[in-house]
């Protein structure tokens, strides 16, 4: 025969309450798992950008660049300032003043960006020009006026250019500069 | 004389009457007439009271062979898992043992096309035990029969040799028998026979099972108030419902 171990009470079954607790202590669990695991990719995240972080801070620093930007109005206030501070005011005095039979003046440009000033004229012969150009730069230690381009018109229709023979009665234009 | 019990305060109970033990009282049992197993616990309980016993203590229950009857269920074609064969014995039980009523089991090691044993209690006893050992704060540690207990016993000293064993309670006869570790016969017989019923009973048993009288027990509770000396004896072992073992002549 064998022994028995009999036990005839009710197989035990665990009360509604200790359900219910269970079931709130399976959803504070899961509650705290999924904030811990949240958590724990934040983490990771704020990790991964100290590591970032610190690659930079370890990289050299680039070689400051300077940037020159050119505003629009630079050219504008540059030829402003050529013009207030320049003294094309005594030159075009000059022009005014100096008067040679056989040379007369027909256009004039002035360019403050250039700091000179064109002048074209109507010439009788070269040695009229040539004085008219000495008494432009009468006084002045270092001569600011030059001869650019003389056209001589010959009565034969050709142009005749610096150095060249001129005709009587031609009408002859050149190129002045006077810089300052 | 051996002992059969357990450690928390205990409750005897059959249809004739009660056997209370108090674990921190004294060590003598108190035996109560009743007129029914519930009347026998409902008078324990006010024992238990009476005796300013806290709440919350431990309680085993031992039930006679009348209350709680064993039955063996053969080996049924067709089933194939223990809740089956559970199933089975439940719809058997109260037929086969003639407990009135629905009846619960306990079910021992069931094996595929093997004899088992099961345990039978009626369902209105074992709920009126359980339902007001809650109203009383009582924890149960075990319900048994006491026969279990005497067939422990019994094997402790025979080992697992086939063997017949006859349990006399107040109440009730029982009667096991079985092979080498195996339980293959088992009845109660409620009332008890009177004893010329008993030993003619268990003379045509032995020789139905072809079992010599030298492996047969006779298992008997002492209900009696022991002899000094066996008392200090219980109280050592803290065992209460001894039983007497004695070879069938």
């Amino acid at each position: 025969m064998k022994a028995l171990a009999v036990d005839l009470r009710s197989p035990y079954r665990a009360p509604l309450w200790a359900w219910a607790l269970i079931g709130i202590l399976f959803a504070i669990a899961v509650t705290v798992g999924s904030f811990a695991y949240r958590k724990f990719l934040e983490v990771d995240l704020r990790k991964a950008e100290l590591a970032d972080l610190h690659r930079q801070w370890n990289q050299p620093l680039p070689a400051p660049t300077t940037v020159i930007q050119k505003m629009p109005y630079d050219s504008s206030a540059r030829e402003m300032l050529a013009l207030a501070t320049s003294d094309w005011p005594s030159m075009l005095t000059a022009i005014e003043s100096v008067g040679v039979v056989g040379v007369t003046p027909t256009a004039l440009e002035i360019i403050p960006g250039e700091r000179w000033i064109r002048v074209e004229v109507e010439f009788a012969d070269y040695a009229r020009l040539l004085e008219y150009i000495d008494s432009l730069n009468a006084g002045d230690p270092r001569p600011r006026w030059g001869l650019v381009q003389a056209q001589a018109n010959s009565q034969s229709g050709k142009p005749a250019v610096l150095g060249s023979a001129t005709g009587a009665g031609a009408t002859s234009t050149a190129t002045l500069r006077g810089t300052w | 004389m051996l002992w059969a019990g357990s450690e928390a305060s205990q409750i005897y109970l059959s249809q004739t009457r009660a056997g209370v033990w108090l674990k921190s009282g004294t060590d003598q049992v108190h035996w109560l007439p009743a007129t029914s197993a519930q009347d026998g616990w409902r008078q324990g309980i006010e024992l238990l009271r009476h005796g300013g016993k806290p709440k919350r203590q431990r309680l085993t229950v031992w039930l006679s062979g009348a209350l709680a009857r064993p039955v063996v269920l053969e080996s049924v074609q067709g089933l194939r898992k223990r809740s089956e064969a559970f199933q089975v014995a439940m719809g058997l039980a109260s037929e086969t043992t003639g407990l009135p009523g629905p009846c619960e089991i306990w079910l021992d090691h069931w094996v595929l096309d093997k004899p088992c044993i099961a345990v039978a209690i009626a369902q209105e006893l074992r709920e009126a035990i359980e339902s007001s050992a809650r109203e009383e704060k009582l924890h149960l540690t075990a319900i048994r029969p006491w026969w279990g207990a005497a067939l422990n016993a019994a094997v402790k000293i025979q080992g697992a040799a086939p063997g017949l064993l006859a349990v006399e309670e107040a109440d009730a006869l029982t009667v096991l028998s079985g092979g080498a570790d195996v339980l293959s016969g088992a009845a109660t017989y409620s009332p008890r026979p009177d004893p010329a019923q008993t030993s003619g009973l268990l003379t045509r048993a032995l020789m139905a099972s072809s079992m010599k009288p030298a492996i047969s027990c006779r298992a008997t509770l002492i209900d009696a108030p022991l002899p000094t000396a066996d008392a200090e004896s219980t109280a050592r072992r803290a065992d209460v419902f001894p039983v007497r073992l004695e070879e069938i002549a």
